[in-house]
Parts: C-alpha cells; structure tokens; sequence
C-alpha cells in the first residue's frame, strides 16, 4: 500500500515539479529559517476547548533548545498534546530520512500555500504522513496535518508575527479527535446529578491553542532547564 | 438559655455515642487517603484512560484536593447517619430513660428545651463537618500536596484552579452542614413524636435512603416529586464544583434545605409544647 | 397566700377514660399534704398536671397564686419534685448529675448546695460513681437530693419511699417533718397509708380520677362513720354470743385476745354500751379507733359501690 503510495505520489510530483521545483527544497528552506534558532525561552498561554473537558486558561514558560528538547513549566494541570509543537519540524530536518511530493496549492487565510506531503522511509516510525501547507514566499508553515500510528491525526495550524523571520509563531493550534468520555456514575458517585454543564460537549475535535510571547532567543539554555521535576512543575 | 445549651452540650459530650461519629470519619478518611496513597494514580489513570489516548494530561492530579473530594464523596451516606444517631436520640431517649421528667420539670418552656437541644445537635453537626474537613482538606493537603481539582463527572471532567478550591470547598462544607441540619432537625422531629430511642434514627435513615432511591430512579412520576425531596438537594454541594457555577441551583437548594429545617422544627416545636410527658 | 396549690375542675381524658375527672383541690402552705388512691386513680396524673409534664383539658391550676399556663417558669422555678421512679442519667456520676439539674434550677452557690444535700440525703462518699452502679434505694435519695438542691418552697413527692429499707423509709419521714418545720410545703403521694397516717396535715384520697374525700387528717379519722371498736370485757365469749343475737351480728369483726371488735357508726356507741351492761357483761374500756387503712379501703370501697360496680 505504501509503495503505491509512493508511486502515485511520485509520478505527481514529476508533473508538478516543473512548475514548483523540488520540495525538499522548500522544506530545506524552512528547515534553515528555524535553525537561527538554537534555544528560547518564551510567556505562554494555553486555551483549551476539549469536548468533555472544562478548563479554564493556563499561563506559564516556555522553553526550547535544538533539536528536539521542548519543556512547558506551568503551574496545575494541562493538557499537551502527545506531540511537542516542533514535531513537524523535527520530522522534516534530515531531508534523507523521507519522501516528499508536491500536492497542489491551497488558500490558508489570505495566503497562497504550496501543499507538500512527507512520506517518512522508516516504517517503524511514529509518523506516517505528514500533510503540510508552507507560505513559499516567508518559508513558514502554517498548517500541518500528522497523521501518526498511535494518536491518530493531528492538525496543526501556526499564525506568525513578529519573529515571523525566525520561524516562531505567536500562536499554534491543535485540533486532536477526541473520543467519547464515559465513566460509570458508581465510579463518578454522580448520583442524583440535575446539573448538565452546557461546557461539556460529549465528544468531537479537541483543541489546544498556545500564545507565546516575549521570546528570548538563544541564551545557551542548560539542559536542566528541561529535566522532569518532581511531579508538580 | 445559655446555662440549658451548655448542658445540652455537656450530656453529648460526656456521651461514649456521641464519638462514634468522629471514629467513623477518622477511620474512613484515613482509610482513602491510604487507599489513595497506595492506589490513586491506578485510579486516575482509569478515569483519564480515554483522554489519554488523545492527550498528554500533566500537571499534579492526585492531590490533596482530588482526595478531599473523593472523600466528601464517599460520606455522602455515612454523615446523615452519623447525625441522626445522636438527633434522633434528643428527646425520645430522655423519655426512654425516663430523665425527660426531671428535664421538663426545670423552671424552661418546651419550647426552650427544644430550642436548646437543636442548637446543641448543630454544634454538633458544625463539629463533625470541622473535623471532616480538617482531616480530608487539611489531611489531603499534607499528605499529598495542594494542586488544581479534576472534578469527575460521568459524562466529563471539570478542572479547577488550585486558588479557586479552597472558597468552594468552605462553601461545600456549608452547604453539607444546611444538608446535615435537614437531616437533625428531621430526626429531632421524629424523635418528639415518639418515646423510643432507636426508632427515630432508623426511620431517618430510611427515609433518606428512600428519597435517594426515589431521586436516582429516571422515572417520570419520581421526576415530578424529587424536587420536593431534601434528599435531591443535599447533595447540591457537588455543584459548587461545577464551571460555571449555577448560583440560581445553588441559592434555590440551598433555600429548600432552610425551608425544610423551618417545618421540621415548626412541627417538632408544635408537637413538642403540647406533648403529654407520661414516661 | 391562703392556698400555695389550687386546682379548680379539672379533668383530663384519654379517649372516654377520665383519668381526672372534675378535681377540685386545695393545699396550704407550710403542711404535708397526703394523696392517696389505688392504682389508676389519677395521682400521678394530677402531680403532673402541677408540673406542666401533663396539659389539663379544662380547668385552672394556680401554685403560689400564680395562674401555670402563665407563670410557668417562675413556679417551677419553685418547686423540686420526684415522679414515679428518679431517672437520671446513668452513664454520669451522682455529683454530674445534681449538678446539670441544680444549675437548670439556677441553684445559687451549687457546689456548696450539693455537699449539703449530699449530707442531708445520705449520699456523701457515692458522689463521684456513676448513677448506673446506684442501688435502688440510692437513686431514691439521689432523686430527694434533686428535688430539694434550689430549696424549693414546694415539695411533690410521688411515691418517694418506694424500694426503701425501714431505715430508709424512717428516714425519708424524718426528713419530710424536718422540710415542714423549715416551712416547705409537702405534697406527698403514697401506698402506704401508715406512712400518710403518721406525718401528714391534710389529704385527699381518689378513685377514678375523682377526689372523694379531702381533709385534715384529724378530722377525717375521727369522722362519724364506720368506726372500729374494741371492747375490753372480762366475758368475752359471753360477750361476742350476745351480740351475734343482736342487730349487730353483721358488724362483729375478728376475735383479739380479750377484745371484742365490732365496726359500728358512732351514734351506736351508746347503744351498744346499754345492751352489754343491761346483761351485766362487765366492760373495762370502750375504745373507738379509726386507722387511715381502714378509712381509705371503706371510702373507696364506698365509691366503688357508689358508682354502681
């Protein structure tokens, strides 16, 4: 089934690729735009929206060092999705490890973007497909599309402003499929309840918006930084 | 006045009864803090099993407060029992033990002697929800840590800030000592009616489990009757809890309660002034 | 104060039982009142009418002038009262006991009040037990010792020497004559008529909530009917034969020694005296006695007759 995939998809970009050039190319762009970056530390503001979930906003740190270390320190409890923001990024920085074809352009807010999906070699990956919609002009992506082996598919949508050139966002977005939440009401002691929470919706697309603000940028962060504390932040 | 409370409160003191409510909250609690202590991230993980399919949950989940409202919980049952042992024994045990006589004979109205005996089982019952609190919230807190309160509900979870829980807990406790009051008051009013001992307590507590089971059925003849049960609104500290809050429940529950304590005493003080006292 | 208790037509019912029917009472101050009747005569009933324990469904009851349903507080405040057996509460001692009672009673200076009662009453060394280990007779006592630690004005006393020994019993007598010499007034109930005999002023007696006799104890014993009379004689066979043949055979009672018993209604005295002598039975003494037993056994038996039993 893969190498069907592969096939087709391969053929398609053989007849896109005189129009749009090769896409790793673009992605090596967008890979080179964000290696400025070797660490930050950024404000952060969580909003979640969770079928069957009612949590209000939470605030705290954020922090990044390259390749792939991603820690949030926030104070209660929070939801995070299974995969750190820079998933994608992490999953299209060894131009070697995958396959990636042009899929045709798509409109993503007021912008042109060229659609390119990455097909990852390693089958024993986490990764199956990555679908991703890149602004060509300001090499950013801003929306991608994961589909994984055991969280199923993620969407991902990231909106820049002003460390636009460093390939940081102000906001990303996660939209995760989340099943129906039951537990039976013994178990609850929910016995008696009148009061249905309108907040609740039962099941649907979850989502997860982060703010990041107030970006310090690479200031040689130690790795302590980014160890597990006790359980508690 | 003054000298008729302090006895009232002197003979439930001095009574070995009167403490077999604190042993059973002490030992209850104890008792899910252990199990919780050695079991609780097996719990959570079961109610968060099909979040965490989807998502990373992170942050401090059993903590003190998650355990104080398990708690709070799970004594849904035991308090009104717990109360109604000692309400319920007010008037009709005195008469069963013949010390009614002597009582009524001290220079009081009936009306005074019953206001001083309710007065006395709601200290007790203020008393009883002080040490519940102290050792589920205070207990909770110690042994586990404070942190943001997952609310389980059956059909969702609702997270609440840390800063945010502690106001809803004191709330909760004084809404559960206004359900506590419906609860003695109800059973001081059984216990004028008859001069039996047990009788009172045993039909309290039948009564309670009664309206429960009327209330937790999904029957529509129940569904006309259960908001006029106090069982349905005892149980409406749980809201407080809830996010939003519903303060038009809240406040309606919370007068049900005050309008069922006024009747039950209006009955008992009726009863009670012109009761003849044979034993 | 002419009457410290005054009860006027009262009646209490129990469905069509009257357990006090139409009772009309008047006690003074300062005397020891008796009350006597069989069971289920409306004594108990009544005392706790005088204590508020029971509502009286017509009538009036006033203590020390005072209407009840009004003055309530302010005449118990008066009263000390033990009715049918003292029950305190067992799981506390003796001393916790009088002390929860004396300060609902606004005792003043209790502790020193209960060392005192404690002697009076016998109970001193007991105190600190718990009333569960008292015997009988102790939580008899301690029940006195209830009633009398405010130093009330009025004493109700309902069957206090039940479960006493004869020591006990001539104890609690003492005590009463004592509380009437400190001039408290006394209002005792009892089954023991030698006891009522021996130390009251007044009494009443009723049957089926009624009282069918009330009065000063003097007087009533030496009422006009039915006396009891001993006739010493030196023929007493002689004596008894005569009047089995007379109109006084049905009154000849049992045989005492030398004495001849008879019941008979005063006026026949003289009758009886002229028919011995005019046979020359010679009589050495005449002696015409009324027991309070036998008054209250023939009164009731009267009423019970009265009333078509």
């Amino acid at each position: 089934m893969r190498t069907v995939l592969i096939t087709w998809l391969a053929y398609l970009s053989v007849v896109s690729a005189n129009a749009q050039g090769n896409p790793k190319q673009l992605l090596q762009a967008v890979n080179r735009k964000f290696a400025q970056v070797s660490d930050y530390s950024a404000n952060l503001n969580m909003q979640f929206n969770i079928p069957s979930v009612a949590l209000e906003p939470v605030s705290g740190k954020v922090y990044y060092k390259a390749p792939d270390k991603f820690r949030i320190k926030a104070t209660g409890i929070l939801f995070m999705p299974r995969q750190n923001p820079y998933y994608t990024l992490q999953s299209i920085r060894d131009t070697n490890a995958y396959t990636a074809v042009f899929a045709g352009q798509e409109q993503v807010g007021t912008v042109r973007t060229t659609v390119i999906n990455v097909i990852p070699y390693d089958n024993a990956g986490e990764l199956i497909l990555a679908r991703l919609w890149i602004d060509p002009a300001r090499q950013l992506i801003l929306k991608s599309q994961l589909t994984t082996k055991t969280n199923g598919t993620i969407l991902v949508e990231q909106f820049y402003g002003a460390m636009q050139q460093k390939g940081l966002p102000d906001r990303i977005r996660f939209s995760i499929d989340v099943a129906r939440f039951k537990v039976p009401k013994t178990v609850a002691i929910d016995l008696n309840s009148k009061s249905k929470n309108q907040s609740l919706p039962a099941k649907g697309t979850g989502i997860i918006e982060l703010s990041f603000s107030g970006y310090t940028l690479n200031q040689k962060l130690s790795d302590s930084v980014f160890r597990e504390e006790a359980q508690g932040n | 006045m003054r000298t008729l409370l302090l006895t009232e409160l002197y003979k439930i003191g001095t009574r070995p009864r009167s403490y077999i409510g604190f042993v059973a909250i002490t030992a209850i609690v104890l008792l899910i803090e252990l199990a919780l202590w050695l079991d609780g991230e097996a719990y959570i993980g079961f109610i968060l099993q099909s979040l965490e399919q989807s998502f990373d949950v992170q942050g401090r989940i059993l903590n003190g407060q998650l355990v104080a409202f398990v708690i709070l919980q799970t004594l849904i049952v035991q308090m009104p029992l717990l109360v109604a042992l000692i309400s319920g024994d007010l008037i009709s045990g005195e008469a069963a033990a013949g010390t009614i006589r002597l009582l009524m004979t001290r220079p009081y109205t009936r009306g005074e002697v019953l206001w001083a005996k309710f007065t006395a089982a709601s200290i007790y019952v203020f008393l009883l929800i002080l040490w519940l609190g102290l050792l589920a919230l205070g207990g909770g807190m110690l042994f586990f840590g404070g942190g943001d309160l997952i609310v389980l509900k059956s059909d969702g979870l609702i997270i609440l800030k840390e800063a945010d829980t502690l106001w809803r807990f004191f709330a909760a406790f004084g809404i559960s000592f206004l359900s506590l009051s419906v609860v003695s008051t109800f059973s001081l009013m059984l216990s004028c009616f008859t001069d039996n001992s047990i009788g009172p307590i045993i039909a309290s507590m039948a009564v309670i489990i009664l309206f429960t089971i009327i209330g937790t059925l999904e029957v529509p003849l129940f569904e006309r009757i259960t908001p006029f049960l106090f069982t349905t609104h005892m149980i409406v500290w749980r809201n407080l809890f809830d996010f939003p809050l519903d303060i038009p429940l809240l406040l309606r529950s919370s007068a049900v309660l005050v309008g069922h304590i006024l009747v039950f005493l209006g009955i008992s003080f009726y009863h009670f002034s012109k009761k003849d006292i044979q034993h | 104060m002419e009457h410290i208790i005054s009860i006027e037509h009262v009646t209490k019912s129990y469905g069509r039982f009257h357990a006090v029917d139409d009772l009309s009472l008047h006690i003074r101050p300062g005397e020891i009142f008796g009350f006597l009747g069989p069971n289920g005569a409306g004594k108990s009933t009544t005392l706790r009418m005088l204590l508020s324990l029971i509502q009286p469904d017509t009538g009036h009851i006033r203590l020390f002038g005072l209407d009840q349903r009004l003055h309530r507080r302010e005449i118990l405040r008066r009263i000390g009262s033990i009715i049918e057996k003292p029950d305190f509460y067992l799981y506390l001692s003796g001393l916790d006991n009088l002390r929860i009672f004396g300060a609902l009673s606004h005792t003043p200076r209790l502790r020193h009040r209960i060392d005192e009662i404690l002697e009076l009453t016998g109970l001193k060394g007991r105190e600190g037990d718990r009333v569960q280990t008292y015997s009988h007779g102790m939580k008899q006592r301690l029940g006195l010792a209830q009633a009398l630690l405010h130093d009330p004005e009025l004493i109700i006393l309902d069957e206090p020497t039940t479960g006493l020994d004869p020591q006990g019993i001539i104890e609690l007598r003492n005590l009463i004559l004592y509380l009437k010499q400190q001039g408290k007034t006394v209002l005792l109930s009892s089954h023991i008529l030698s006891e009522i005999e021996l130390i009251a002023d007044s009494m009443a007696i009723m049957h089926r909530g009624k009282a069918v006799v009330q009065g000063r104890v003097a007087d009533l014993l030496s009422a006009q009917e039915n006396l009891l009379v001993h006739l010493e004689t030196g023929q007493p066979e002689t004596a008894r034969a005569l009047l089995r043949q007379s109109p006084f055979a049905h009154q000849l009672q049992g045989e005492k020694d030398n004495l001849v018993e008879l019941r008979c209604h005063r006026e026949e005295i003289p009758g009886l005296i002229a028919l011995l002598s005019n046979q020359h039975i010679p009589l050495y003494s005449v002696q015409a006695t009324r027991s309070l037993e036998d008054y209250f056994l023939s009164i009731t038996e009267q009423a019970r007759y009265s009333s078509g039993m």
